[in-house]
């Protein structure tokens, strides 16, 4: 009797959830911001964090580079934003949508919220086409609607103001919570209702439906997954290797045509699954997680 | 095995260095605590005294406005309802300035140059820096913009609060309207 050919064990060397919390965890390392009421304004808030979050969380230490992009935009008529896209050009060319999948606060959240009970929403032909209004997003909200209020010279920072719901969470809720900011609380109308709802929305959505923010309407995941190709870190697939099973693109939560391409957030099920040993996720040379090659590692799952 | 010990040590190193720079006074990294606002600057209160050097090189002396209605505008170039709002303080002072006089301060973070940015308008009030806390603190902070003050002509503060403010509401909190 043939031997049943057994998988390739997995190596993960690092755990994606642990990377995910640290990171959530470094970009809001100013805690006494909650204490206090109030936003850290020190020198490492002119430095943009990787993934989304809010500039106006307490806890923030860093700007977000949506918020840092939409305003240097705003300011492009009197100065170009050198700073700000090339910071971005950085992490997208360096990490790309690894940033999504494991350094996002924002996707932490989104799949913390689809572990909760409940029917989910498998991917479909609907949610792949819904998957391409990011990019109206991003250049609608990020790029257009700033860039001709620029022209007026007022700063608006349209998708900060009329969409985010990190920004009504970590910054709004987060400012406005606290007992010292009633002039703040006085504030609050239509827009803050708006985005208050727009945020229970969105966070409803990802109880039914895996990163629905993510997939659907993340002006930053868009523009990362944009530089997908030229992104040093990704998803590699060894054509020697493939048998074409499919797998991957079934195990895959995410609205993908092929393994590794821009809706692709890294997570690595595809690696996990691949009965071949096909799959690795890697950040450059560095394996996240990928067929255990060392020998006597077939055939157990190694952690 | 040792390498992931020391990429973990690393993190956690990085973890703690961090989250003590950004907490800690005393480092350079520190942003700076939340003070309570200076006593005298809400409403019924006598205002503290103070003086600031404006971008158009003049000094701005609270003391010196005494007999006239004072209002000071707390802005940033990058807040767009303080931008919004800056032609109705300028209209104010050309309509009003034989009594009323008007001070916009710029609050940190200063992301742009500020006198580059008003020479493309041809506003008549005096621009000054807040140049760190001290004086948005005085004013009743600049944490939420914007924020307007209105100091009666014996130095009493008739009005401070964060939002935007229309030119009617500044015409009645000045005496000027109904």
């Amino acid at each position: 009797m043939e031997e049943k050919k057994k998988r390739p064990s997995v190596r993960k060397p690092i755990s994606r959830r642990f990377v995910q919390v640290y990171a959530a965890v470094l970009y809001n390392a100013h805690i006494r911001g909650f204490a206090e009421g109030t936003i850290y304004r020190g020198p490492l808030k002119t430095v943009c964090v990787p993934g989304l979050n809010c500039y106006s969380c307490p806890a923030a230490v860093g700007a977000c580079p949506l918020g840092a992009l939409q305003n240097a935009v705003g300011a492009s008529a009197s100065r170009p934003a050198f700073y700000v896209i090339g910071t971005l050009l950085l992490f997208g060319l360096l990490l790309g949508r690894l940033i999504c999948g494991w350094a996002c606060p924002v996707g932490l959240i989104q799949e913390l919220l689809y572990k909760i009970p409940g029917k989910k929403l498998k991917k479909n032909r609907a949610t792949r086409r819904l998957s391409y209004l990011k990019y109206g997003i991003l250049a609608v909200f990020v790029l257009i609607i700033p860039g001709i209020y620029a022209l007026r010279r007022v700063p608006l920072p349209a998708f900060c103001k009329y969409i985010c719901p990190a920004g009504t969470l970590e910054g709004a809720l987060g400012l406005m919570l606290h007992p010292k900011n009633g002039d703040l609380r006085a504030l609050a109308g239509g827009l803050f209702f708006w985005k208050l709802g727009l945020m229970v929305l969105i966070f409803a959505a990802c109880v039914f439906v895996f990163r629905a923010f993510c997939r659907f309407l993340c002006p930053l995941g868009a523009l990362y997954g944009l530089m997908t190709k030229l992104a040093l870190a990704g998803v590699r697939v060894d054509r020697d290797r493939c048998v074409d099973c499919g797998a991957c693109l079934r195990i895959c939560p995410v609205d993908i045509r092929s393994v590794g391409d821009r809706e692709c957030v890294r997570c690595g099920k595809c690696a996990e699954i691949c009965p071949c040993g096909a799959i690795t996720v890697r950040a450059g040379k560095l394996v996240l997680a990928g067929p255990d090659l060392s020998p006597g590692a077939e055939g157990g799952r190694r952690t | 095995m040792n390498k992931r010990i020391l990429v973990r040590c690393a993190a956690l190193v990085l973890l703690a260095v961090t989250a003590a720079a950004v907490n800690l006074p005393g480092n350079p990294l520190y942003g700076g605590s939340r003070k309570t606002a200076a006593t005298g600057s809400s409403v019924g209160e006598i205002l503290p005294d103070f003086s600031v050097s404006c971008l158009d090189g003049s000094i701005f002396t609270l003391s010196e406005q005494r007999g006239e209605t004072v209002v000071v505008n707390l802005w940033a170039t990058w807040c767009a309802p303080c931008v919004k709002e800056l032609p109705h303080f300028d209209r104010l002072l050309r309509e009003h300035g034989d009594d009323t006089a008007v001070l916009a301060v710029h609050c940190d973070p200063v992301t742009e140059d500020v006198e580059a940015w008003l020479a493309g308008y041809d506003y008549g009030f005096p621009v000054a820096l807040a140049g760190g806390r001290a004086l948005a603190d005085l004013l009743g902070g600049g944490d939420v913009l914007p924020r307007t003050v209105v100091i009666s002509p014996d130095g009493t503060v008739l009005y401070n609060a964060a939002g935007s403010v229309d030119y009617e509401t500044l015409l009645r909190l000045t005496g000027h309207g109904e």
